[in-house]
C-alpha cells in the first residue's frame, strides 16, 4: 500500500471540513478507589452491567458490580495509570471483539487485539461482537451426529466426539492434555485441506488462559510447523495478563467462534484452562468483596462455566429461517474441549466437579498411565462420552465395539499376569490381548490418524490378528499396516475414511487378508 | 470537580436519621442551618480538634458547644451530638452536614453541579443557564462557576453524573480521536 503525504493531508483535510464540534453528553463517575486492579467508581448512575467504562488515562474497565452508590470495575489495563479523583467514562458499550475471518492464523489478546506482532488485525466495526452471547434455544438446536475427529485413536475408538459436544479434558499438570489439544487441532487439516474458505473446513480456537507465554508460543510455532494456523485463532491471556483479561478470554474466543457457527461453519474450540479462568474470577470476585463460597469462589462460578459451554451447541439445519437475525445459514457448530487441571487426580474438588456436571462427557489423563509410557495417558474406564456414540462412524462403531470390554477385562486381570503360564489358557488369552491393545492404543505426538488408519488398526487388534505380534513391536506394525493399507488398498480406505461406509462382512474380509500379507513382508 | 469529598457510609446512616427526626418535626430549615454553620465551624482546624480530639472530656464538649451556640442550635442538632459522643462517632461530624445536604437536596429535587469556562463567568448567565438545565432536567439545578483556562472557550458542565461538554477543548480532542481513526485507502 503506497501512501503520497497530499493524499494524506487531502483526506484529513476533508475530515477536518465535515467536523461539526457540538456539545457532547457523557455519564461520569469519579474514581474513589483503585488497586489489585479494581477500581470503585462514584456515579455513573446509569451504568450496566458488564458495560466497558473508559478511564481518565485511556484504560478500559468492565463493571461488574453496581451498588448502591458505587460501581466496581475491574480494569482491562494497567492500573497504575488510573488514580483517585479521576473521571471515568461509561461508553454504553458492552466488551466486544474483533471476528471473522480476518483473525485466522493470528494470535490475539483477551479483547481482540493482536499480539503477535504481524500487524493490524484486518477486521471493521461491522466484524464487532459483544463477548457475552446468549446461547442458542431449543429450537435451534439439533442433537449431536457429525464426528469430530481428533485423530487420536483411544479418543475416536472409545470415547467418540461429535460435533456440538463438550468433551472436558482433565487430568492433573504435565498429563498430556495440551499435546491432545494440538493434535486434534492438526487433525482437522484434513477436513477441508487447511483451506478456511473451504466450507468443510473445521475451524479451530485456542484459548489458552492463564498459561506461560513460552508454552503458548510453542503451541502456535508446533501449529504453523505443521501447517494448522491457517484456519486457527489462538486466543491468548497469559499469566501475566490482568486477572480480568483471563476472566473474558474464553468468552472472547467463544464469540469469534460463534461468527464461524452462524454462518454454518464449524468450529472446535480449546479452552485450555477453565480451571485458571476460575481462579482470575475469584480473584477478581474477592477483591471486589463479593461474598465467597466453597473454595472462595463466588457463588456464581458455576455460572460462569455453564453459560460458557451453553455456547457450544449443533444448530438445526433451518436455524438461519427460525432466527434470521441471528445466523446466516443453518447447521454449524461449536465443538468444545474445556481443560481442568486437578490436584492429585482429585475430582471431586468444586470446580472439576461443576464442569463434569456441565459437560457431555469427559477424558481422563492419568499421571500413572503417563509416567507407566501409555500417551497418550487416557484412563478408558472412567472416560465417557455421552452423545459421541451417535456420531461415530459406522465402521468405527463396529471395530471399536469390543475394545472397551476387552481392556475393561485386561484391568481386572492385569495383576495377575506376574503369574504367566500358571494361569489358564482364557486368562491367558485376555491378558495377551489387552496387552497389545494398550500397546496398539499408543499414539506419538503430532501423529493424528485419518480415520480409516485408526478403523483398520483397531480392527487388526480387536479381530485377534495382532495375538501374534511379540508387544514391543505393535506400534511399528500397526503403523506399517496402516501405511500399507493406504498404498495398497487406497479405494477401500477412502471408502473408509468416509462417515456413512458400513462395516461389511466383505470388508473384514478384505482387510484381514491384507493383514496377513502385510505380517509376511513384515520384520520389525 | 462536585463533591469530591463524599460521606462514608456511616455518616450518611447518622445523617438519614437526622433527616427523618427534622422532617418529622417540622425543623428542616433550621437543622439545615444548623449543618452549614457547623460545616462552617468545622472548617477551623482548632475548632475540629476541640470536638473531635477524644482527649478532651465528653460533658466539657457538650457544655462548650452549649455555651457557644446554645441559642442557635436547634435541640435535634445538640442530641445528635450527644448520640455521637456516646457512640464514640464524633468524628463524622465532619461528614454527616455533607450527607445531609444530599438528602435534604434529593428531598427538595435540587441537584448540584458545577460549571467550568475559559473565562469568568457572570452570574446572569450562569441563572440563564441553571434555567435553562432546571427547564430540561426537572430538577432544580444549581451550578457553582470555576475557571479553567485550559478549556480555551465554551463551557462544560458537571451535575448528578452527566458532563455536557460544549467546550473548545473538548471539541478539539474529538476531533483529535477523529483524524487518528481515519481510515487511509
Amino acid at each position: 500500500m503506497e501512501l503520497q503525504a497530499s493524499e494524506v493531508a487531502s483526506v484529513l483535510k476533508k475530515e477536518i471540513e465535515g467536523f461539526q464540534a457540538g456539545a457532547s453528553t457523557e455519564r461520569i463517575g469519579t474514581v474513589i478507589q483503585v488497586g489489585d486492579g479494581v477500581a470503585r467508581v462514584y456515579g455513573l448512575d446509569a451504568c450496566m452491567m458488564s458495560e466497558l467504562v473508559e478511564f481518565q488515562g485511556g484504560v478500559m474497565g468492565m463493571a461488574l458490580n453496581l451498588e448502591e452508590d458505587n460501581v466496581g470495575c475491574v480494569l482491562l489495563g494497567d492500573s497504575a495509570s488510573v488514580k483517585e479523583g479521576d473521571i471515568a467514562t461509561s461508553t454504553g458499550r458492552i466488551i466486544s471483539v474483533p471476528t471473522g475471518v480476518g483473525l485466522l492464523g493470528r494470535v490475539v489478546n483477551a479483547l481482540g487485539v493482536p499480539v503477535d506482532g504481524k500487524g493490524p488485525v484486518a477486521c471493521t466495526d461491522a466484524d464487532l461482537r459483544p463477548i457475552e452471547q446468549e446461547a442458542p434455544s431449543v429450537v435451534e438446536r439439533k442433537p449431536v451426529g457429525e464426528p469430530m475427529m481428533t485423530g487420536i485413536k483411544a479418543i475416536d475408538a472409545m470415547i467418540p466426539v461429535g460435533r456440538g459436544q463438550r468433551e472436558l479434558m482433565i487430568g492433573d499438570r504435565q498429563t498430556g492434555k495440551t499435546a491432545i489439544a494440538i493434535d486434534a487441532i492438526i487433525n482437522q487439516k484434513g477436513t477441508g485441506g487447511a483451506d478456511p474458505s473451504n466450507p468443510e473446513q473445521v475451524i479451530c480456537v485456542y484459548v489458552a488462559i492463564g498459561q506461560k507465554q513460552s508454552t503458548v508460543v510453542e503451541v502456535v510455532r508446533k501449529l504453523e510447523e505443521h501447517g494448522a494456523m491457517g484456519y486457527t485463532i489462538v486466543v491468548n491471556a497469559s499469566a501475566a495478563d490482568e486477572a480480568a483479561m483471563q476472566f473474558i478470554a474464553p468468552y472472547a474466543g467463544t464469540a469469534m467462534a460463534e461468527r464461524f457457527r452462524d454462518a454454518g461453519r464449524h468450529v472446535l474450540v480449546i479452552y485450555d484452562d477453565l480451571t485458571k479462568q476460575a481462579y482470575a474470577y475469584r480473584q477478581v470476585g474477592l477483591l471486589l468483596r463479593r461474598p465467597p463460597g466453597r473454595e472462595a469462589y463466588p457463588g456464581d462460578v458455576f455460572n460462569l462455566h455453564s453459560r460458557l459451554l451453553e455456547r457450544s451447541a449443533k444448530l438445526a439445519d433451518n436455524a438461519h429461517e427460525i432466527t434470521p437475525t441471528k445466523y446466516s445459514a443453518g447447521g454449524g457448530s461449536i465443538t468444545s474441549l474445556p481443560f481442568i487441571e486437578t490436584q492429585e487426580g482429585d475430582v471431586s474438588a468444586y470446580i472439576p466437579t461443576n464442569v463434569i456436571s456441565i459437560t457431555d462427557g469427559q477424558i481422563f489423563l492419568e499421571a500413572n498411565l503417563f509416567y507407566a509410557g501409555v500417551r497418550p495417558a487416557v484412563n478408558v474406564g472412567i472416560s465417557v462420552s455421552r452423545v459421541g456414540g451417535s456420531a461415530q462412524t459406522p465402521a468405527m462403531k463396529k471395530v471399536a465395539g469390543g475394545l472397551r470390554i476387552n481392556l475393561a477385562q485386561y484391568r481386572e486381570l492385569e495383576a495377575f499376569a506376574q503369574f504367566g503360564s500358571d494361569l489358564d489358557k482364557a486368562t491367558q488369552d485376555t491378558l495377551n490381548r489387552g496387552a497389545r491393545l494398550v500397546e496398539l492404543l499408543k499414539q506419538g505426538q503430532y501423529e493424528p490418524l485419518r480415520n480409516a488408519e485408526q478403523i483398520v488398526q483397531i480392527f487388526a487388534g480387536t479381530s485377534g490378528l495382532l495375538d501374534d505380534v511379540a508387544v514391543p513391536k505393535i506400534r511399528d506394525f500397526a503403523s506399517g499396516f496402516g501405511d500399507y493399507m493406504r498404498a495398497e488398498h487406497g479405494p477401500l480406505m477412502e471408502e473408509l475414511d468416509g462417515w456413512k461406509t458400513k462395516w461389511t462382512d466383505e470388508t473384514a474380509a478384505a482387510v484381514s487378508a491384507a493383514c496377513e500379507k502385510f505380517k509376511k513382508s513384515f520384520v520389525g | 470537580m462536585a463533591s469530591a469529598r463524599r460521606a462514608g457510609t456511616v455518616a450518611r446512616r447518622y445523617a438519614r436519621a437526622l433527616f427523618a427526626a427534622a422532617r418529622d418535626a417540622n425543623s428542616l430549615d433550621a437543622v439545615r442551618a444548623d449543618c452549614s454553620l457547623l460545616s462552617a465551624v468545622l472548617v477551623d482546624e482548632e475548632a475540629r480538634a476541640m470536638l473531635i480530639d477524644p482527649r478532651f472530656d465528653a460533658r466539657a464538649k457538650r457544655t462548650l458547644l452549649e455555651k457557644a451556640f446554645g441559642e442557635l442550635l436547634h435541640p435535634l442538632t445538640l442530641s445528635l451530638f450527644g448520640v455521637l459522643e456516646r457512640r464514640r462517632r464524633v468524628s463524622l461530624l465532619t461528614e454527616i452536614p455533607l450527607a445531609f445536604g444530599e438528602l435534604d437536596d434529593a428531598h427538595a429535587g435540587r441537584v448540584r453541579g458545577d460549571i467550568e469556562t475559559a473565562h469568568p463567568l457572570e452570574d446572569a448567565a450562569r441563572a440563564s443557564l441553571e434555567a435553562a438545565l432546571s427547564a430540561r432536567t426537572g430538577h432544580t439545578v444549581l451550578l457553582t462557576a470555576h475557571t479553567d483556562p485550559a478549556l480555551l472557550g465554551g463551557a462544560r458542565v458537571t451535575f448528578g453524573g452527566i458532563r455536557l461538554d460544549a467546550s473548545v477543548r473538548g471539541a478539539l480532542d474529538a476531533l483529535q480521536r477523529r483524524l487518528l481513526e481515519v481510515e487511509l485507502r
